[in-house]
């Protein structure tokens, strides 16, 4: 790294994953061995940046990989029964992309909705939907095994 | 995608400028009379010359900013208005008293706006989570360019029967009273959390502590007491600089009821960031607890 990439580093933010121009389909974001039992992956080779976890009985989930609380990494923090639960003030986030638990808080905040993705495992591979217009996943899309940015 | 989620406005722009304040350089004693040391800092280098008249500094361009030594440390006025400092940070009668050590330094960098490390004067829900130290009362008040935290905890890493109060003079200048119980024994500490941006992406932590000496103790175990304060507060704030390093800035963030009153600090913090006339006013805080 030069000393200008350690003292002016470009800082993360969660890209608009409506400037991807992609065709709807699957994209692969990682090879099924990848995500054991209980663990999350960050994946940035797509649209956005999403954290991808399996949580109980295998169940495969991604949401945007920011926290919408106050933007920290999920992919930092624990797979708990079927959500992930965040590193920063531990707001746990379903699948479904809603927040189910605040450990501080009695009442959740209703605006505490993150984005989720659809996941797909096949063969060996896991796949998750993109559609640049919001149309919902379609199991006989394209899947498509290699993206390039 | 789901539909639930509303789309909103994620970017979140980095402030246009280093904000107006007094910033710590250093200890004195790393500032040696007929020595200059160059320190990067505001994006430039700046050079701190020491004589036996005093400190000047040197920005380049000619520019010479106001220079302070107060509690032990350098301390230099940044302000893009190039006006005269509106407030000096209070003296603090232990950094003077031979009842207390010298401030122990350390220093590392964070690869984040500087804004970060403000958040967590409010930030009552991260002391669990991060810190493995939950806090049992949490308070906080804003008076002017002041702004303080008060907070009784628990915690296995800076000590049982916790109380703090931490204070902002300014954006970057924050001085900390401790008191906790360690090994049955009461120890009381400062800290003083200072920091200097490197550029717009990133700012080095100058932290020093200091503890009340204990009748008795002999050099060397007050050395060695003091370096497991630094270590303690080092660790504490590894934990901070793992999530800081690894999240977006969420300019408006969902905030719940035990959130803390952190819109009201990122308005108290944002008066350094904007010329003085277009501070906006009722950026007061009474103190209440949270
Ligand atoms: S940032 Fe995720 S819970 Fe606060
Ligand atoms: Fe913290």
């Amino acid at each position: 790294m030069t000393d200008q990439e350690l003292i002016a580093p470009d800082l993360p933010e969660q890209r608009d994953p409506k400037k991807a121009q992609l065709k709807p389909g699957w994209y692969k974001v990682a090879d099924s061995n990848d995500i054991g039992s209980m663990e999350a992956i960050q994946v940035d080779d797509f649209p956005t940046q999403i954290v991808v976890w399996r949580g109980k009985d295998d169940q495969l989930s991604a949401l945007d990989l920011y926290c919408r609380h106050m933007g920290a990494s999920l992919a930092c923090g624990e797979v708990e029964e079927d959500g992930i639960r965040c590193p920063f003030h531990a707001w746990r986030w379903s699948g479904e992309g809603s927040c189910n638990e605040v450990p501080y808080a009695k009442r959740i905040p209703p605006k505490a909705v993150t984005r989720s993705w659809e996941v797909d495992e096949l063969d060996g591979s896991i796949y998750v939907w993109f559609d640049r217009d919001g149309n919902s996943a379609d199991l006989n899309g394209e899947r498509i095994d290699e993206l390039s940015f | 995608m789901n539909s639930v989620f509303k789309e909103d406005v994620l970017t979140s722009d980095l402030p246009d400028r280093f904000p107006r304040g007094w910033f710590a350089l250093g200890h004195q004693r790393d500032f040696p009379v007929g020595e200059t040391k160059n320190i990067f800092g505001f994006n430039r280098k700046i050079k701190v010359l020491r004589t036996n008249d005093g400190i000047s500094i040197d920005v380049g361009d000619g520019e010479s900013w106001p220079v302070l030594e107060r509690n032990q440390m350098i301390l230099v006025w940044h302000d893009v208005e190039k006006g005269d400092p509106d407030y000096l940070p209070k003296k603090i009668d232990e950094c003077y008293s031979d009842e207390w050590s010298d401030y122990g330094m350390a220093s590392f960098v964070v690869k984040n706006n500087c804004r970060e490390l403000i958040d967590n004067m409010a930030d009552k829900g991260h002391f669990g989570p991060v810190h493995q130290a939950p806090f049992e009362g949490f308070w906080n008040e804003a008076k002017d360019h002041t702004y303080t935290q008060e907070m009784t905890a628990d915690s296995p890493i800076l000590g049982r029967d916790l109380f703090s109060q931490a204070t902002y003079e300014g954006p970057a200048y924050m001085t900390t009273y401790m008191s906790a119980v360690h090994d049955g024994m009461k120890v009381e500490s400062r800290l003083a959390v200072t920091h200097i941006p490197l550029t717009l992406t990133s700012f080095q932590i100058n932290f020093g502590v200091m503890v009340k000496k204990v009748p008795g103790m002999s050099a060397e175990d007050e050395a060695a007491f003091i370096q497991g304060y630094v270590d303690a507060n080092n660790y504490a704030f590894g934990q901070d600089v793992a999530i800081w390093e690894n999240k977006i800035y969420i300019p408006d963030p969902v905030v719940c009821d035990g959130d803390g009153p952190l819109r009201k600090l990122r308005k108290w913090y944002g008066q350094f960031l904007v010329n003085r006339a277009d501070i906006p006013s009722g950026l007061d805080l009474k103190k209440r607890e949270f």
